[in-house]
């Protein structure tokens, strides 16, 4: 009587957890197995799949397009990570402060998060405009040259990295206030009658006490990084010459322009595997013991 | 030289709650200087105007004759020991006591003696590269003092350095640090609530209560001459005993229970009177004042006497000698020219 009883009560747990269950099966599971077949596979969605065996890994270390797209996104990260992590921390820490309006700014900086990627990048593209973007606009009024924003190949790419990281500072911010939050207020007391200074106080307290946050931001930005796709796909359809192509926009254009299904699923587990071994590097690099 | 001089200090956070009230106090050069009182006194408060952690809303804190009201704390030549310790939790034991050393820009070789140096004084030779998180709480203790005397300070500050330690530890530190004040020699306020810490401590001894100084005294006067009830009651172990009654002309006390004489003559006023535990006696004989025993509590070497006197709750202090139970009916006398006089209205003190 009783185990049945305990049977019922788990029937009633397993019901409550079917929905996810259902939709990790659906959006997760099937998904990412069915792409794991698909990489020895050749498919364009219309035809039958044909088994090709190691085929797309030989072709993946022979295609330069992958690697200047893994380039490029690599451009990207270096330009977007260090930007974002010492803007939202310098902020962070100014609205940490009792200043005026803590509160207003505090959402200020969270909107353009909340804003549909798309939205924002049509912004953008108007504000990088050649001719009639109010970033050039205004460097004309003081007489200064021109910017080729999205134009140039040099400066495509970082100018979506400056772009992203306005996008996504305010997510940063928020992450970064809850960690300086748990910094108790007597290691500031105590480094004040040391003699500490506020930078000083900066380097030697604030950065070692949130360095589980920023670990955190950095793997997070990481992998929003390696994700990049709409601003690029949006903005310059991976252009000029090729210069902001990511290797999301790469992957999307090899399964949905060429129907290269199979190898596109091979690319998409290359890029998993390279994503991995960054963060790896990254912990190994910069992780140190948790301290609050 | 290194007087601490508080002239008519204020400090009312957010304009309106108040965290200490004209403070006027004098800390001699070389002094250990006790600030105690209950919880939310104004104990920290002081301290932290001292060490320029808070700024005064009004009044001036001078340290060796400089006015001090507008220098940062780490100008300030003052340290201080925080309750919580406050070790950076990142660094080794040697970090943490070279820390402030390497804020000053002292030489690498300069900073290693003065941290081997500190860390002999302290018995913390074995633990230098060690994080505060692997350390006992009487070590992270003597890291936390170890921070404070490598910069050879004019002044030390400690607020409730000890609450966080076991009795019997407490006990070893209140001589450990009692020790090295006299070896450093080095004008010291240190903040307790415990009024024993207090009176074992002190050169002298300041009594805050609600942000207001009360007395400041050697802690001997200020046992056997408390400026007002608080006072009177704060300090001792059991607290002083208080009966409310009448001064008659002829200089007796009266209240409900019992009448005594105290004086040749007095003025005729209501009051307040005080005796200690140790100044009341169990006898054999009748006397006017009666007592039921409520509790036995034997401590070792003494037994304290909890008793109703009528309606008023007595703790008495006697030797373990005597045979004593509760529900027990005793006479009491008390010790001739030891009674505390307190005005009822405002429980100040009064001399016959
Ligand atoms: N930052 C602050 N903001 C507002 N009020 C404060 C602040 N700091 C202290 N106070 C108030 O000032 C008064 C004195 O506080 P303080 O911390 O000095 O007490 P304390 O004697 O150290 O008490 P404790 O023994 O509990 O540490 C208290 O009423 C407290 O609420
Ligand atoms: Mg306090």
């Amino acid at each position: 009587m009783k185990k049945m009883n305990k049977y019922e009560n788990n029937r009633v747990g397993y019901l409550m957890g079917l929905p996810y269950i259902i939709f990790f099966l659906l959006f997760v599971a099937y998904p990412l197995i069915f792409s794991f077949i698909l990489v020895f596979h050749k498919w364009d969605i219309i035809g039958p799949m044909n088994f090709v065996g190691f085929v797309n890994f030989s072709h993946l270390l022979h295609d330069s397009l992958f690697w200047k797209s893994l380039g490029n996104t690599l451009i990207f990260l270096a330009i977007h990570i260090p930007l974002q992590i010492i803007i939202a921390l310098v902020i962070a820490n100014i609205l940490n402060q009792k200043i005026v309006a803590r509160g207003f700014f505090r959402a200020a900086f969270f909107l353009p998060v909340v804003i549909s990627g798309v939205v924002v990048t049509m912004i953008w593209q108007q504000l990088y405009s050649q001719e009639t973007g109010l970033f050039n606009m205004l460097l004309s009024k003081i007489s200064l040259p021109k910017i080729p924003w999205l134009i140039s190949t040099k400066l495509a790419m970082p100018s979506i990295a400056i772009m992203a990281t306005w996008k996504n500072v305010g997510l940063y911010i928020v992450l970064f206030l809850a960690g300086l939050q748990n910094v108790p207020v007597s290691l500031y007391e105590a480094a004040d009658l040391d003699g500490a200074t506020g930078v000083q106080k900066f380097l030697h307290i604030t950065i070692p006490m949130i360095n589980p946050t920023i670990i955190m931001v950095l793997i997070l930005s990481t992998l929003g990084g390696f994700s990049l796709f709409i601003e690029p796909y949006v903005m310059t359809g991976g252009g000029p010459m090729n210069s902001t192509l990511s290797c999301v926009l790469y992957i999307y254009k090899q399964a949905f322009y060429f129907n290269h299904m199979g190898y596109a699923a091979t690319l998409g587990f290359a890029v998993a595997f390279i994503i991995m071994i960054v963060v790896i590097i990254q912990r190994r690099l910069f992780e140190t013991e948790i301290y609050t | 030289m290194a007087k601490i001089v508080l002239k008519n200090v204020n400090k009312i956070f957010n304009d309106k709650a108040v965290g200490v009230k004209d403070i006027n106090l004098a800390v001699n050069d070389k002094e250990f200087f006790v600030l105690v009182g209950p919880s939310g006194c104004g104990k920290s408060t002081t301290l932290r105007l001292i060490a320029g952690l808070e700024k005064p809303s009004s009044g001036e804190i001078y340290v060796g004759g400089k006015l001090i009201n507008d220098i940062p704390p780490g100008k300030r030549d003052v340290t201080m020991v925080f309750q919580d310790y406050a070790l950076y939790p990142h660094m080794t034991v040697y970090e943490n006591l070279a820390f402030p050393l390497k804020l000053r820009k002292y030489k690498r070789k300069e900073i290693n003696d003065k941290v081997q140096k500190a860390a002999k004084i302290l018995g913390l030779e074995g633990l230098l590269e060690r994080k505060p998180k692997a350390l006992s709480g009487g070590q992270r203790q003597r890291v936390a003092l170890g921070r404070s005397i490598v910069r050879n300070p004019k002044v030390f500050l400690f607020d409730e350095p000890l609450s966080n330690l076991d009795a019997k530890l407490r006990i070893e530190m209140r001589a450990e640090l009692k020790q090295l004040h006299q070896r450093l020699k080095a004008t010291t306020i240190y903040v307790t609530h415990d009024q024993t810490e207090a009176m074992t401590m002190g050169d002298k001894i300041c009594i805050l209560n609600n942000g207001k100084i009360q007395q400041i005294n050697d802690p001997l006067s200020l046992y056997n001459y408390p400026v007002n009830k608080f006072v009177a009651s704060f300090i001792g172990t059991p607290s002083m005993n208080f009966f409310e009654g009448k001064l008659e002309s002829n200089g007796t006390f009266g209240c409900e229970d019992f009448s005594i004489k105290i004086a040749g003559s007095a003025p005729e006023v209501e009051v307040i009177l005080g005796i200690r535990p140790e100044d009341i006696y169990p006898v054999k004989q009748d006397t006017d004042i009666r007592g039921r025993i409520t509790l036995v509590e034997p401590i070792g070497n003494e037994i304290f006497l909890h008793l109703d006197v009528g309606k008023t709750h007595v703790v008495l202090r006697t030797s373990p000698t005597s045979d004593f139970k509760t529900g027990q009916a005793i006479n009491l006398t008390f010790e001739k020219k030891k009674f505390h006089l307190f005005n009822k209205s405002e429980g100040l003190r009064i001399d016959l």
